[in-house]
């Protein structure tokens, strides 16, 4: 059989199994609950910003121009950036906040709970232990791409309703938010199944993939961006999201291959110990 | 009067008439199924293999030959290695030393073995969430087998274990008996060559155990079987040949013939009279007639256990026409004169014995 063909059964089963289990629900339920929230504030936050509602629509993109380019470090970013519905800007700063979190609650059990209730052995005696692995990081990934889309479907919808920006704009600032997490979330997806597939205890593999998470935040935000240090500034991957957005292309790229290099590196290290490992 | 294995199996089958019904149908169903497998072909080779955990030899040095087409079984004390021999067969676990094959493969191919080997894990739970027919589709199709057929395959291993109104439950629903056969089910899939059984009567009640052993049965001739179990009178009564481990090492393995020693001695269990007159009995009758028995031309050895109350009888087998059967007869003969009173035969020592003198010596 072809081991794609194994990935993509792994994987759908795998993904059946996440949305109907209860915690799959409640983190569901969590996210919307997020989304609810971001959307009634926000008109109260904007509210609070009267002196920003004196400026005139162009002077008001000059000041987003000039913030998002101070956050992400460039100006033609912020520029384009200036152009987004500001919800939908909000809500992609939240979502890359909030991934690392969905990430870890949903898949630090995705195998490590079928190592500790034996379940794997059903599947290894029919998959390669590659294609099981690839399943399971696939069908994390595509977990988390999915609460995250609903959660952006929710604030598409209210920033329509609200006519705060024109139907397609908002749907295709959405998609290119969503998109841009996307490669983010594999990145931590990555870090994440790594994580699962080296203890048998769920609740090892909760706390390790917790360290691991916060050890990537400290070394690679708070030393590498905050201190500038470049050379461990990879190692986070939210910081890639400045990247990806980013108006240059080949920064938009380089973005991308860090996220797939970030991706390939975990899963390979990954599988090749659980190819090796005694289940 | 106690029997071997094989044959109280029958008179038990015969008795119960749903028990029966079932021996019938999964004869019926083995019948119609049988693709007899060349029995001289070597379904799994075991050759030197150590397994270490730490500084715990688990298994040792082990070598096995086990025959297509047989059902074989893996008998031990706990920490015998018998789990550990059975994940290794199924790649679970891999060898510290040493290369197993399982049809000439080694069980990490899981490429060239798919759909050719069908395992039933000791202690593997199914999924709780999902149902019972999913959970064995999915199997189905990582199986190899394709999606339009997996259901009706699927409903087939389902059937077979008597589990058709389970399709729809959760498999976190299933009692432990359901459990057990539904995880059967998964093993028997697709009609693997080689099936890998561990403990799979282990806590079920009696009739589901019967109702497990008959489906092994069934299953004699179409594939090869390893069943690895603590219940020892189960496994004398399905399996063809054994090994016997303990504290990892190989203590005998040969035919179950071979292992209870059924060719070459006989067992008759004559209690010893209570004290007081007794109906029937003649006086002096407590000890079997010793020197009869011993003059019997193709006996070599006769005792009597008083402690156990057990006559044993050794025969020369390479004698023409002798076998267990005719120093039954003789034997018997000359008891039933001497108005002896017997409770029991059996050929050979019967497995359990033979465990005991094998294994736990320190």
């Amino acid at each position: 059989m072809n081991p794609l063909l194994e990935t993509w059964l792994v994987a759908a089963r795998d993904c059946r199994k996440n949305i109907r289990s209860a915690k799959g629900i409640v983190m569901f339920g969590i996210s919307l609950l997020g989304a609810l929230t971001c959307t009634f504030k926000l008109p109260k936050f904007e509210e609070a910003m009267d002196d920003v509602h004196k400026l005139d629509p162009e002077q008001l993109r000059q000041v987003k121009s000039q913030l998002f380019a101070k956050l992400y470090g460039d100006e033609a970013t912020g520029d384009t950036l200036a152009s987004a519905p500001i919800k939908l800007v909000i809500l992609f700063f939240i979502a890359v906040w909030l991934v690392p979190l969905l990430v870890m609650i949903i898949g630090f059990d995705g195998i490590s709970a079928d190592l500790q209730y034996r379940s794997v052995r059903y599947w290894t005696i029919r998959t390669r232990r590659a294609s099981y692995y690839a399943g399971k990081f696939m069908a994390l990934w595509a977990i988390i791409a999915l609460v995250t889309l609903v959660m952006q479907l929710m604030i598409w919808g209210v920033t329509i309703v609200r006519a705060d920006a024109p139907a397609g704009e908002t749907i295709l600032w959405g998609l290119r938010f969503w998109a841009t997490s996307l490669p983010i979330t594999g990145a931590w997806c990555g870090v994440a199944t790594l994580a699962s597939s080296l203890f048998r205890t769920p609740m090892l593999s909760l706390l390790a993939t917790g360290a691991t998470f916060f050890l990537l935040f400290f070394v690679g935000y708070i030393i590498g961006k905050g201190g500038d240090v470049a050379a461990v500034r990879y190692l986070y991957p939210n910081n890639f999201d400045a990247w990806i957005m980013s108006a240059k292309p080949e920064r938009m790229l380089e973005g991308i291959g860090v996220c797939l290099a970030y991706i390939l590196v975990t899963s390979g290290i990954g599988s090749w110990v659980f190819m090796q490992r005694d289940v | 009067m106690a029997a071997d294995g094989a044959e109280a199996s029958v008179a038990a089958g015969d008795e119960g008439s749903a028990e029966a019904r079932l021996a019938a149908k999964l004869d019926a169903k083995a019948a119609a199924k049988a693709k007899p497998v060349e029995s001289a072909e070597v379904a799994i080779r075991v050759q030197g293999v150590t397994k270490t955990f730490g500084l715990k030899n688990a298994v040792d040095d082990l070598s096995l030959v086990i025959h297509a087409g047989s059902v074989f079984g893996l008998i031990g004390p706990n920490g015998a290695g018998k789990t550990t021999t059975f994940s290794m067969m199924a790649g679970y676990l891999n060898p510290s030393s040493g290369s197993i094959d399982v049809l000439g493969f080694s069980p990490d191919r899981v490429e060239d073995l798919r759909g050719k080997l069908g395992v039933l894990p000791q202690d593997a739970l199914l999924p709780a969430n999902d149902r019972v027919g999913e959970f064995l589709v999915d199997m189905a199709r990582l199986q190899g087998i394709a999606s339009k057929d997996a259901t009706r395959r699927a409903k087939d291993a389902l059937e077979e274990v008597d589990g058709q109104t389970w399709w729809g439950v959760r498999c976190g629903a299933l009692s432990h008996g359901m459990a057990k056969r539904v995880q059967l089910a998964q093993a028997l899939l697709g009609d693997p060559k080689v099936v890998l059984l561990d403990e799979p009567t282990a806590g079920l009640d009696p009739r589901i155990a019967y109702e497990v052993r008959q489906i092994i049965k069934g299953r004699k001739g179409r594939c090869t079987l390893v069943v690895s179990s603590h219940n020892l009178s189960e496994l004398e009564e399905v399996c063809d040949a054994a090994a016997i481990l303990d504290r990892g090492r190989l203590m005998a393995s040969g035919t179950m013939s071979e292992l209870t020693a059924a060719t070459e001695e006989v067992r008759f269990k004559v209690p010893p009279l209570p004290a007081g007159p007794i109906l029937g009995a003649p006086e002096g009758a407590a000890k079997p007639p010793m020197e009869a028995i011993r003059e019997l031309p193709m006996v070599t050895i006769a005792e009597y256990d008083d402690e156990r109350g057990e006559l044993i009888v050794h025969f020369d087998r390479s004698k023409p026409d002798v076998d267990a059967e005719l120093v039954i007869g003789a034997v018997l003969w000359i008891l039933v004169q001497q108005r002896v009173r017997i409770s029991g035969v059996t050929k050979g020592r019967g497995l359990e014995q033979r465990v005991m003198d094998l294994t736990d010596k320190p």
